[in-house]
């Protein structure tokens, strides 16, 4: 087991320096170059340009660029082109404002899916599994944009509470319960949304799971020497339907990143996914280098993770 | 002998696209203490199922059980309450599988699960029910049983899995064993190992067993009493003696003549005419009347009844008071269909 971890650490780091070149090729390979921008700005000159391309290492050759661009990202000298403030700095905070979101949205896909899928699965058939059969497919149809609008209108009508943002302008010198209160209103609708249409996908992978297990043999098994039906599905069946899912959890934790773009735009909540969407438009290369060095990382740890999970789930893949 | 099980006009019906399909249709059987039930018959004739009623295990759906009552120690076990039927399962009557490979739980070590209805059913702690565990397994003939417990199913061969399932099943010493087929899928020297340690754990505990098989060979070695399975019926039933000398079904006959005997190499082997019905559009009268050569126009029209023949010898053919082999091979004679001269005589 722990030779299996060493090895696929390394086969990780290998994989990531990879990543890094590619993703710093293609970032270059793009049409357009940062020193174009604003080419009918009257007070941008050719001396500028030059300058620019100078002071920003522009004008050297690419291998010494990538060179450049890690060394600055490792030492932490990275800075944003755009205003000139360090790269891990603006990440960090913006990090830290979608990691709320991605964590209350995250809990509530994982612990309303389960529950809503297994339940299917043994009631197949039933008024339960085909409601929550139509709900799922009417969610995983209707674009998330437009289901926000919807509960925007619905929430800012009917109950009268701001939702646009991470807080109410002008509720600093408020009292501490009223911003909390303030902050978690604002957080309900983002959250519910991205919960949502994971839910609905999640919920009927869990169903196909649960009800590929409750037919095997050792369930019936299970059965067999006495245990309860509750006490089979949850114990014997659970675990074994678990296994799959432990891929996937893997994979969430670069949703943190490419998850909310659209979810951040809408309720102007400034995210890392919207912090990347800008980059991009702003041509903002340290930053959007490094939210893609980060995915990356984000990626290869997440199935580093469910490696591990596996090991310790499943008997079979113990090494 | 006391009978422990009965089971009488059991009526299982399997809903399909085609149909209802009659699984189990009106099964009589009987189980004397102490004593192996041998239950032969063709794939597909209801035997599993039959064996899943007693246990109530049958998926359903698409499986209803319609008809008939399971009697054991005078209870009904087609009516008890689920909680009642969850403290027989295991405890009383217990079932093993015909596969050992996935029978077993992939994800839970052969102790935890041999602990589990051991803690279940007799209320024993975990290091009780360890030290049980380690004695059924070491009966059971696991080498190293302290060792194994801690082992994982795909650490384990077939057989062994199936000596696991075997210890897992006696473990809280229960009065009948259902062995659905065990031994199908293991191979031929684990076989004779497996029976042998059936055998021999019931002469130790005398429970019975009910022992479900298309293997006649086995039958004859393992049980006392045999019942011939046809189409979803029992079509005879009696003590080994019954079948194995004296057969008077067209079926029977028609199976044991099927069986290729040493040193008749070279001579065609006698097979059944025909195939085994479809349980969603059974034959109307006799079931096995479209193959056998004894066929008359009774047999269209009115299903033959189980009837007794002598004493505890029962099959259901409107002629079986004057079919036996000697019958049989004459008539197969005549058929052209050859039969050997020493078999069953």
């Amino acid at each position: 087991m722990f030779s299996f971890t060493v090895r696929s650490f390394f086969q990780k780091a290998v994989t990531l320096f990879f990543i890094s070149i590619i993703s710093f090729l293609v970032v270059y390979l793009a049409p357009g170059k940062p020193s174009q921008i604003d080419p009918l700005n009257p007070r941008f000159t050719p001396e500028d340009l030059v300058r620019y391309r100078k002071e920003f290492n522009l004008d050297k050759p690419l291998h010494v660029q990538y060179y450049l661009y890690y060394k600055n990202l490792f030492t932490g000298q990275l800075k944003s082109w755009k205003d000139n403030r360090p790269v891990m700095g603006k990440i960090r905070e913006r990090v830290m404002n979608s990691l709320w979101l991605f964590i209350v949205g995250t809990l509530i896909t994982w612990s309303l899916s389960f529950p809503v899928g297994i339940s299917a699965a043994l009631r197949r058939g039933a008024f339960f599994d085909r409601f929550s059969t139509f709900l799922a497919y009417v969610l995983i149809s209707i674009p998330g944009f437009f289901f926000a609008y919807i509960l925007i209108q619905l929430v800012v009508k009917v109950f009268n509470v701001p939702v646009i943002g991470m807080y109410t302008f002008g509720m600093a010198q408020a009292d501490i319960i009223y911003r909390v209160m303030d902050r978690i209103w604002h957080m309900v609708l983002p959250s519910i949304l991205m919960a949502l249409g994971g839910i609905a996908l999640l919920s009927r992978y869990v169903r196909a799971q649960m009800l590929e297990i409750i037919h095997q043999d050792y369930i019936r098994t299970a059965r067999a020497k006495g245990l309860s039906a509750d006490a089979v599905y949850y114990k014997h069946g659970f675990r074994n339907a678990l296994l799959p899912f432990i891929t996937m959890f893997g994979l969430i934790l670069p949703g943190l990143i490419g998850g909310s773009v659209i979810i951040e735009s809408i309720f102007a909540w400034p995210g890392i996914g919207r912090m990347a969407f800008e980059a991009i438009l702003a041509r903002d290369y340290p930053v959007i280098l490094t939210i893609n060095f980060i995915s990356a990382v984000l990626v290869l740890a997440g199935t580093f993770i469910s490696d591990l999970l596996y090991m310790v789930a499943d008997p079979r893949i113990r090494l | 002998m006391e009978t422990l099980l009965k089971i009488s006009n059991l009526k299982v019906c399997f809903d399909t696209d085609d149909g209802p399909a009659m699984a189990v249709d009106g099964v009589d059987l009987e189980i004397m203490k102490g004593t192996t039930l041998g239950l032969v018959g063709e794939s597909g004739c209801g035997k599993s199922v039959t064996c899943l009623s007693v246990l109530r295990l049958i998926p359903s759906p698409p499986g209803r059980i319609t008809g008939g009552e399971i009697l054991y120690k005078g209870r009904n076990l087609l009516a008890l309450p689920e909680k009642d039927m969850e403290r027989i399962r295991g405890n009383d009557i217990s079932m093993i599988f015909q596969e050992p490979m996935t029978s077993l739980n992939p994800v839970f070590t052969i102790g935890e699960q041999i602990k589990e209805v051991i803690m279940l059913h007799q209320h024993k702690t975990s290091a009780e029910a360890g030290e049980l565990a380690v004695r059924i397994l070491d009966k059971v003939g696991i080498p190293s049983p302290a060792i194994r417990l801690k082992s994982y199913p795909h650490q384990m061969s077939g057989g062994m899995k199936q000596r696991v399932m075997i210890a897992m099943a006696l473990s809280c010493n229960p009065e009948i064993l259902i062995a659905d087929e065990p031994t199908t899928a293991l191979d031929v020297t684990i076989q004779a190992q497996i029976l042998e340690l059936m055998q021999s754990l019931q002469d130790e505990y005398g429970m019975s067993i009910l022992l479900v098989t298309h293997d006649l060979g086995v039958v004859a070695s393992m049980a006392s009493h045999v019942a011939i399975m046809y189409a979803s019926s029992i079509v005879e039933y009696g003590s080994v003696e019954d079948i194995f000398g004296n057969p008077r079904h067209p079926y029977t006959l028609g199976l044991f003549t099927s069986i290729p005997v040493i040193g008749k190499r070279g001579r065609a082997l006698y097979v059944i005419p025909g195939n085994v019905p479809d349980p969603v559009s059974f034959p109307r009268g006799c079931r096995f009347r479209p193959r056998c050569l004894f066929a008359a126009e009774q047999c269209m029209t009115q299903k033959p009844p189980l009837r007794e023949i002598r004493h505890g010898h029962r099959a259901a053919c409107h002629f079986s008071q004057t079919i036996d082999k000697y019958v049989w091979k004459e008539k197969t004679k005549t058929a052209s269909f050859l039969i050997s001269d020493e078999q069953h005589g």
